[in-house]
């Protein structure tokens, strides 16, 4: 058995190759880590946002999406009073009426952002308790909140939209009333109105949806039975987890995309690391020759040859473990229904260090068996 | 000694499959039901049954009314834990499997029908206990009462039937065999 000594000292060899070598495998471990992080991320803000407590009401038929419902006015009173089981709090039952309007809105100096906006009323606080008021006060009339991430979701500086700022919507000039958190939803990227103001800017005299909180997530029963019981209504009752989970396997062509990405450039930088290392271990034919007529069997040289490119790997995967820390830790992504933030769990890093020994083992057996093929006189004799 | 327990491991083989044939045939009409809904479903209805969407126009509350229908009418004809579920007029509204090319995965939901057609033509059968609520036990399964099945119905139209609502509390319900 060679030591592994040996392998350290050849690693540095060539300072162009290991840097080669370094770099390319601290890209693919990034990338990988960056896909796991997206997937992760997307998965964790859907399934976060929507409580098993909570029940919405929507349309017949427009299950899929709740902007597309239109419910009567009136479905909300009657729920409130027909459905069992819905929590209360200081004589304020948790039933909230709510339009879901999706719009442009314009800044000051003439930009536009498609924004995720919500008419609600107070009672909407009922329902979300995750909703916290972080600066300013809940909106009037002329006014909106906004969620703490929807600056990135509208792609605009945090400041436009501080408590006192102005919007446009729909050509109606609206005043940032407050910024409200929900940490881990997707309420975050949304701008939350009154209820009154987005019925006359979306110019609809229904509702959306009601979205009520039981107080057992088994009494869903009841908010079900309700729909058949008021077949007039027509009426469907989700849970709000399965809406969320139904969203989740929309959006998985989206994460399987970020796969195939990260995948196609691994696989160009793993064919370029194939490539690097049949230079690399060609021109030490006879070196490893050599060894072979010194008493060293071909096992303990292929042993060494990978020692020596997964610590090369290795090296890479804890660059690109410190970038995704210091570059991707924390960093807001939007997407279509909102924000969601990345984070290298130990699982991501985990995944990393994995992808990094692979890339060792996987990228240096060919060039390696190619090197300790030839016969021992063959392989003696080469230049 | 030998000879007896060939035959005795034979019948105690036997035994066992057929038992096994007999639990894998048996329907999920076989779930345990309650004393009240075993009974109702045991009952006969009274006459072939009328047209919902009829009856929408002239039954009142309190009336005793039988219908015929198929379970159809919504997404989720059938609420889990309840015993409830939706009946529609399969000569108004369509289950959309029997149009032709169509392979739609919730025929059912009668989706092809207009929203106020199917409030028309659908009835809500419910049963319930002695203080007219919803017993709490599904009825999906029990006499192979299924989705798209033919039923027939006899109750009494319940408090808060309107033209565009039918709420029946049913007394007897008969499944048609398939």
């Amino acid at each position: 058995m060679l030591p592994i000594s040996y392998a350290i000292r050849n690693l540095f060899r060539s300072k162009a190759r290991l840097l080669q070598t370094v770099g390319g495998s601290a890209m693919v471990v990034l990338l990988v880590m960056a896909a796991v992080s997206i997937n992760e991320g997307m998965k964790r803000v859907l399934s976060a946002s929507g409580s098993p407590r909570n029940v919405i009401f929507v349309s017949a038929g427009s299950e899929e999406s709740v902007q597309r419902s239109e419910i009567e006015e009136g479905a909300a009173g009657i729920a409130e009073a027909a459905v069992s089981g819905i929590t209360e709090q200081l004589g304020v039952r948790a039933v909230s009426s709510e339009i879901h309007y999706m719009n442009h809105v314009e800044f000051s100096d003439g930009r536009r952002a498609q924004a995720l906006l919500r008419g609600i009323t107070a009672q909407a606080l009922h329902v979300y308790p995750e909703v916290r008021i972080v600066g300013g006060h809940f909106p009037n009339a002329g006014e909106m909140m906004v969620g703490r991430l929807a600056w990135r979701k509208l792609g605009v500086a945090e400041d436009e939209l501080k408590p006192g700022s102005f919007v446009a919507l729909d050509g109606r000039k609206m005043r940032v009333s407050g910024v409200f958190a929900a940490p881990g939803t997707v309420l975050e990227s949304e701008i939350w109105t009154t209820l009154g103001d987005l019925r006359v800017l979306a110019k609809r005299d229904t509702l959306s949806c009601v979205v009520l909180r039981l107080s057992d997530p088994d009494d869903f029963a009841e908010a079900e039975l309700f729909t058949k019981l008021r077949m007039d209504l027509s009426l469907s009752a989700l849970r709000e987890s399965d809406y969320y989970a139904h969203l989740t396997a929309f959006f998985k062509p989206l994460r399987v995309m970020t796969w195939i990405i990260a995948g196609l450039i691994a696989s160009g930088a793993l064919f370029g690391g194939f490539n690097t290392l049949y230079a690399a271990f060609s021109s030490r034919v006879r070196e490893m020759a050599t060894l072979q007529a010194m008493g060293f069997g071909r096992g303990s040289l292929l042993l060494s040859l990978i020692q020596e490119s997964t610590l090369a790997c290795m090296i890479g995967a804890f660059l690109a473990s410190v970038i995704a820390v210091f570059v991707l830790d924390g960093r807001t992504v939007p997407f279509s229904i909102g924000a969601f933030t990345l984070s290298i769990t130990p699982d991501v890093a985990l995944t990393g260090i994995i992808t990094g020994l692979l890339l060792g083992l996987i990228g240096t057996l060919p060039p390696a068996i190619r090197c300790l093929k030839p016969a021992l006189p063959t392989a003696l004799r080469t230049s | 000694m030998k000879i007896l327990s060939i035959p005795v491991l034979c019948v105690s083989l036997f035994l066992l499959n057929s038992e096994r044939l007999l639990l894998a045939e048996s329907p999920s009409s076989a779930r345990l039901a309650s004393e009240t809904v075993q009974k109702v479903f045991s009952n006969v209805p009274a006459g072939s049954g009328d047209s919902i969407f009829a009856a929408h126009k002239t039954a009142k509350p309190g009336d005793e009314i039988t219908l015929k229908g198929r379970v159809m009418g919504s997404a989720k004809p059938f609420v889990e834990g309840r015993a409830v579920f939706i009946l529609g007029d399969p000569e108004k509204l369509t289950a959309c499997n029997t149009n032709p090319d169509d392979s739609c995965k919730t025929p059912w939901d009668t989706c092809c029908d207009p929203s106020e057609l199917i409030k028309q033509s659908t009835a809500v059968i419910q049963i319930v206990d002695a203080e007219g609520k919803v017993l709490k036990e599904g009825i999906e399964g029990v006499s192979g009462l299924s989705k798209l099945s033919t039923v027939t119905v006899t109750g009494k139209v319940a408090k808060g039937s309107s033209a565009v609502l039918l709420l029946i509390n049913a007394s007897a319900i008969a499944v048609a065999k398939k």
